[in-house]
């Protein structure tokens, strides 16, 4: 669509014409940068921002993602009072996600970190009902917490290692002020700062309860600001991959919001909340990643979810062709299926991995096999569930996406590793006795979940089992008692900071 | 001053009967699949428009009647002069004074005041500053949601077999949301209720100081705050009446929360349940309303005073009453005179059950049941959207399915944005069907229906043009409202070529000449579809017109194409395009499959009119694309079965559209659906606001309301223009209820065309023709 037609819009003026121009042209400049970062691979900086491979991606995503809701917020808000002015603050949102991405200079990275947030909450608020203001409320105080977190990081960095520049902070494991405990407890930091930002538990309740913001807004946030988090503790990989305090605070955390982020969506009727419990609970498993320091594939994670979700988000309006019933299948047999489909999953994982990236001597690369081999598990099930119009599709359907997922998960595992490795280094091969627990809580929960999933409707049929989905229902009441917390904090009549 | 705001005029004698009575005000409303107009009033019709509007307002909030601004607004614009104000206060039997005294703004006699009963979670907030009433209707709406719909959530609906308040009363026990916000001891008041909807409601009525007349308005104030829900469930009741089961036992949890709320905080007295209410003019706004569709009539009268001059036609062609139709109507006829365009239901006649890959529905008005059942032969394919959605929703496997299909969802993204990719969509226009199944016998009687009741009878042109309307839009979730609302919220296309395959059929001719209804030999019926998005209109299944009718075709189809062009050139700037482009094809193509486009048409904002009558009555005109037009020739009406059929069917189907379109511009919070950007959709079955809440009903704001905020539908009620002489309408209303009650009531207003002259006639409610 071109530009001289935008104008035709009706309430579109220079300023709009400018941003336009601004952030559908950060679409081709990211591309170069990817594309140049792709035939060479080192990093170059300049004025505290970085272009590696991984900024370079996620930047693209950023750019891409940006521009696609720029030009539906467009139309979509046509007659919307505010339109020009929501316009304005989307570009600066997407501006300031762009710099945080790039950012190697702590100081311009903490100037970003803090600009998405005021830009999102400036977004969050478009539509000034009560039901907006007060998620938005639990967000900028939850946003403060995660500024004051990500502050005392980067103060402590400044005071032990003199510098704020990320490479050369990176380049040196120990602080040169010789204090042992500054690298662990910046890591630390660096993740409680990153939980606030990627609605980790008991960080989230804000994330359901943003509906209230445009549909624009919904894509945006899921798909790009929300994983500030990750994008943070992506800068620090090499740091957090040697502090096992961190790391474990990050699969902990991570489990606990993959099992409420799934319970609770699950428990949910309206799409664009399912979609919103789907993305704490797909932060959560980003954040098992790197627990579990794989960063590659987190930041294949992130990706893979911010392209996903933004069209999900963006589709949400359209009525959906009727799901076709499923065919019966017994929970016991759905449960069977699914482990045999594990096994056999498992089984060619291993024997398929040709780069030996994935199983290896490390506790967390097999953590993270055995949950690629239940994702595959958990197809057959699905397929036999099917309405069969060739009696041969579970013959031919089964052993293809088995094989199939196998093979392209493998693939894409190997070569986010292999195409990051030159800024994310080698993933470390942990192996001591807290690796092992690290590695053990994930996969466990995410077993019982696998476990839990064919028998939902069982379940739900007994008192207990009801009383389960009814909390599931409310988030299990996190959200309200953060808002009674909030309110006492910040009333409703105080008009302050927005 | 004070008044009830209700006088019982006849107490029903029991609570049971109170509560059908409740039950029945509630209009239904459908699915977004078959996304059908409803008149959100439709319950409340058996009550002048006046009565019902104070009701409307006591019980749910409810604004009927635009605000005194609007109509200030309007006469400022011309739409109306005092003359016509002074006219309507005399129609209406009250001092015109005041009323232009209010119009001008100028404060009259103080407001007068009535008294409403309120919930108890509201006498409690009035009394306590709480917010009760929300936190308990959230409780009830997030429970609703969950459970209602058939779309279920992956847990399932729990509880919900055992009935809707059986099934909320065991949810409830287990809820911890309300004691955590303040409420301690609310499950424990729940838990003393029966278990029994009828006993629970009995039991909740008698623990509140309310007097048994008060109970209807009581209750009725409950359903505010879940009223689409209440409507939801009236759906599943409809038609019946009788059979509000489950819409009762929403009254009953709506009670039983309300009661037990008050018990936890003490009890409530009688006089803090009412609460008095200014009026809000409505006497005046009621004038008014008349006064402004006066000035609407008096705009298009002069259409009526043009000759009637029928040459022969060449061509026929046979449009549906939609207003959307008129527009291109009288561009196709410009074309050449021997063009003649009918009006009819877009069904034709068909009343069709289709059964297609993704599911079956009604092709025909929700007043009718389907009698021509066909299938799509095709097998259903694999189901893509639904795989995708059990794969999100996998444990674990929805962390893979992101990190693996995550680029092909970047391209589908850019692809998207582009317009490159669409929804999946059945391409009605060409998909096979076979009415082999069909009996010879139903083919003729429908074929002989269809010729009878359009007024095609037996002298048709070489060429009958069969013409469906369908809409396009993407990412829309009230996609079926811009189609055909004849054919149950479908395109027509279908309707449209099963009509033309039956009276083409050999067999179903000689049937048909056997019953008195022998049809010229070279007659050949042929489909179409206008689509209304871009005001195209392409011939189907062209492979069956005979090679003899194909240069008349060609000619037909250079006239369609012009038409098509003047069409769009009308419509263009309506929607903010500047008519300085030669043809705006092009553009309203891509803004129909833009997924960012919140107005792809106009729908059928802007009715005002229903006019049944003979084309050469209206021919010329330019209505505008306000106005239905049925084809009605009461010369061939003697005993006024035809009219009868009109009234009781196509004109009611104009009602609930005009009345839908009314009160989602009027009150959007109420009847509307909400924006657009907010809209968060249950599966198929409707959308919510943001995060929660009731279940919308009606008209999205983007439907109704103009980029620069101004109404750009015009809230005027149907007028309805019958040709025909007074006492044969009169006759033929004697025996129609519904629509009688539309016409006695208030919410349309009637006028006689006068087939001999240019007089035009108007019914005065209470007093009669003038």
């Amino acid at each position: 669509m071109a530009i001289g037609e935008w104008r035709s819009a009706r309430r579109a003026g220079v300023f709009e014409d400018g941003a336009a121009i601004a952030v559908v042209g950060l679409v081709p400049l990211a591309l170069a940068g990817w594309i140049w970062q792709w035939i060479d691979a080192r990093p170059w900086s300049s004025l505290g921002l970085t272009l590696d491979r991984v900024s370079a991606s996620i930047g693209l995503l950023i750019a891409l993602v940006g521009a696609v809701v720029y030009r539906f917020a467009w139309r979509y808000l046509d007659g919307e009072p505010h339109q020009r002015s929501f316009l304005r603050w989307m570009v600066g949102t997407v501006l300031a996600a762009y710099l945080l991405v790039h950012a190697s200079n702590l100081i311009v990275l903490f100037v970003a970190w803090s600009a998405t947030s005021l830009g999102l909450h400036r977004l969050l608020t478009f539509y000034r009902h009560p039901a907006a203001l007060m998620p938005a409320r639990k967000k900028f105080l939850i946003s403060r917490i995660g500024d004051g977190l990500l502050l005392g990081a980067i103060g402590l960095i400044a005071a032990h290692w003199g510098t704020i520049d990320l490479e050369r902070v990176l380049a040196q494991p120990q602080a040169p002020s010789g204090w042992a405990p500054a690298p662990g407890i910046v890591a630390v930091l660096l993740v409680a700062a990153a939980l606030t930002k990627s609605a980790q538990v008991p960080f989230h309740t804000w994330l359901p309860e943003t509906l209230e913001a445009p549909t624009p807004v919904s894509a945006l946030m899921h798909a790009g600001l929300i994983n500030g988090g990750g994008v943070l503790l992506l800068h620090f990989a090499p740091l957090l991959n040697r502090e096992p305090a961190a790391l474990i605070v990050l699969t902990l955390v991570g489990s606990l919001t993959t099992a409420v982020g799934v319970l609770a969506m699950w428990a949910q009727p309206a799409d664009k909340r399912i979609l919103a419990w789907s993305t704490v609970s797909q932060m959560g498993f980003m954040m098992v990643q790197l627990g579990l320091a794989m960063a590659p594939a987190a930041l294949l994670h992130l990706l893979g979810h911010g392209a996903y979700k933004a069209r999900a988000f963006l589709r949400a309006s359209g009525v959906p062709p009727r799901l076709a019933p499923a065919r019966p299948l017994a929970p016991w047999r759905a449960l069977l299926l699914a482990l045999a489909g594990s096994l056999a999953s498992g089984w060619l994982l291993a024997r398929g991995d040709a780069f030996g990236t994935l199983v290896g001597s490390s506790p967390g690369k097999l953590a993270l096999t055995a949950i690629i081999a239940l994702s595959l598990g958990q197809l057959w099930p699905i397929i036999m569930q099917l309405p069969r119009r060739n009696p041969m599709l579970p013959l031919i359907g089964i052993p293809l996406v088995t094989i199939g997922g196998a093979w392209m998960t493998t693939a894409l595992y190997a070569g986010a590793a292999a195409f990051f490795a030159p800024v994310l280094g080698a993933v470390p091969n942990h192996d001591a006795p807290w690796a092992w627990f690290n590695a053990a809580v994930p996969l466990v929960v995410t077993a019982l979940l696998v476990v839990l999933h064919p028998f939902l409707g069982v379940i739900a049929a007994h008192p207990r089992g009801h009383a389960l989905v009814v909390h599931a229902r409310y988030g299990f009441y996190l959200g309200i008692i953060a808002d009674r917390l909030v309110a006492r904090i910040w009333p409703a009549n105080r008009r302050g900071g927005e | 001053m004070h008044k009830t705001m209700m006088p019982p005029a006849v107490a029903p004698a029991t609570l049971q009967q109170q509560v059908a009575a409740v039950c029945r005000r509630v209009a239904p409303v459908w699915d977004l699949d078959n996304f059908v107009a409803v008149n959100p009033f439709l319950g409340m019709a058996d009550q002048p428009l006046a009565l019902a509007a104070r009701q409307l307002r006591c019980g749910i909030d409810a604004a009927v009647l635009p605000a005194l601004a609007y109509f200030r607004e309007r006469w400022h614009a011309g739409a109306f002069n005092l003359a016509d104000v002074a006219r309507a206060a005399q129609r209406a039997g009250v001092d015109a004074e005041p009323v232009l005294a209010r119009l001008r703004g100028q404060q009259g006699r103080p407001p007068t005041t009535i008294w409403r009963i309120t919930s108890a979670a509201e006498a409690l907030d009035r009394r306590d500053g709480t917010a009760w009433q929300s936190l308990v209707l959230r409780q009830a709406n997030t429970w609703c949601a969950a459970s209602l719909p058939p779309d279920a959530p992956v847990w399932g609906r729990p509880g919900v077999a055992q009935g809707v308040y059986a099934g909320w009363h065991a949810a409830a026990l287990l809820d911890r949301s309300l004691e955590l916000q303040g409420l301690a001891g609310w499950r424990a008041a729940v838990a003393a209720f029966p278990a029994t909807p009828d006993a629970a409601i009995a039991a909740g009525l008698a623990a509140l100081p309310l007097a048994p007349a008060d109970r209807p308005d009581y209750l009725y104030r409950l359903l505010a705050g879940v009223y689409g829900w209440a409507a939801w469930l009236r759906r599943t009741s409809w038609p019946d009446m009788a059979a509000d089961g489950p819409l009762r036992e929403l009254l009953a949890l709506r009670v039983v929360g309300d009661v037990a709320l008050a018990q936890v905080c003490g009890g409530v007295l009688a006089h803090q349940l009412r609460e008095p209410l200014d009026d809000a003019d409505l006497d005046a706004r009621l004038v008014l309303q008349d006064a402004l569709e006066d000035g609407f009539i008096a705009g298009m009268r002069d259409p009526f005073t043009r000759p009637a001059t029928t040459p022969l036609p060449t061509v026929q062609a046979l449009f549906c009453i939609d207003v959307r139709s008129e527009v291109m109507r009288r561009h196709l006829e410009a074309c050449s005179p021997t063009i003649e365009t009918r009006g009819f239901a877009g069904f034709f006649g068909v009343a069709l059950g289709w059964h297609g890959t993704t599911g079956t529905s009604a092709r025909c008005p929700v007043l009718l049941d389907p009698t021509v059942t066909l299938a799509d032969p095709a097998r259903p394919g694999l189901p893509l959207a639904a795989i995708a959605k059990r794969l999100t929703t996998a444990p674990a496997t929805a962390y893979t399915f992101v990190e693996s299909l995550g680029i092909g969802y970047a391209l589908n993204l850019v692809a998207d944005a582009l317009g490159i990719t669409h929804e999946p969509s059945v391409d009605e226009t060409s998909v096979p069907f076979s009415l082999v199944g069909l009996p010879l016998e139903q083919r003729i009687t429908t074929a002989a229906a269809i010729l009878r009741n359009t007024g095609l009878g037996t002298q048709t042109s070489r060429i009958v043009l069969l013409v469906g309307h369908g809409g396009r839009s993407e990412n829309n979730a009230h996609r079926a409202g811009l189609e055909c609302g004849a054919c149950g919220g479908h395109g027509g296309a279908l309707n449209a070529r099963v009509a033309a395959a039956l009276l083409n059929q050999p067999a179903v001719r000689a049937g048909l000449a056997a019953a008195d209804l022998p049809l010229p030999a070279d007659t050949c019926f042929v489909a179409a579809l206008h689509q209304t998005s871009d005001d195209t209109i392409r011939v189907l299944d062209r492979q069956q017109i005979p090679a003899t009718h194909h240069t008349e075709l060609a000619r037909i189809e250079r006239w369609l194409h012009s038409a098509s062009a003047a069409a769009r050139a009308e419509r263009a700037p309506t929607l903010g395009l500047a008519p300085t482009v030669a043809d705006w094809l092009p553009t309203l193509r891509r803004r129909a499959r833009d997924w960012s486009e919140p107005r792809p048409e106009w729908g059928l904002a802007r009715n005002a009119a229903f006019i049944a009558a003979r084309r050469c009555r209206t021919r010329g005109a330019d209505l505008g694309g306000r106005a239905f037009l049925h084809e009605y020739d009461h010369r061939q009406d003697a005993d006024g079965a035809v009219l009868g059929l009109i009234v009781s069917a196509p004109l009611i189907v104009a009602s609930w559209i005009n009345l839908q379109y009314f009160a989602s511009t009027v009150d959007p919070e109420r009847f509307g659906a909400g924006t657009k950007p907010l809209h968060n959709r249950i599966g198929a079955t409707g959308v919510l606001q943001g995060n929660g809440g009731d279940l919308r009903i009606g008209l999205a704001q983007q439907s109704v309301v103009a980029p620069d905020g101004t109404w750009y539908h015009e809230p005027l009620r149907l007028q309805v223009i019958i040709e025909a002489p007074t006492s044969h309408i009169d006759a033929v209303l004697a025996c129609h209820e519904a629509p009688r009650q539309l016409v006695h009531h208030g919410w349309v207003r009637l006028f006689a065309l006068d087939p001999a002259h240019d007089q035009l006639y108007r019914f005065v409610p209470g007093s009669g023709w003038e």
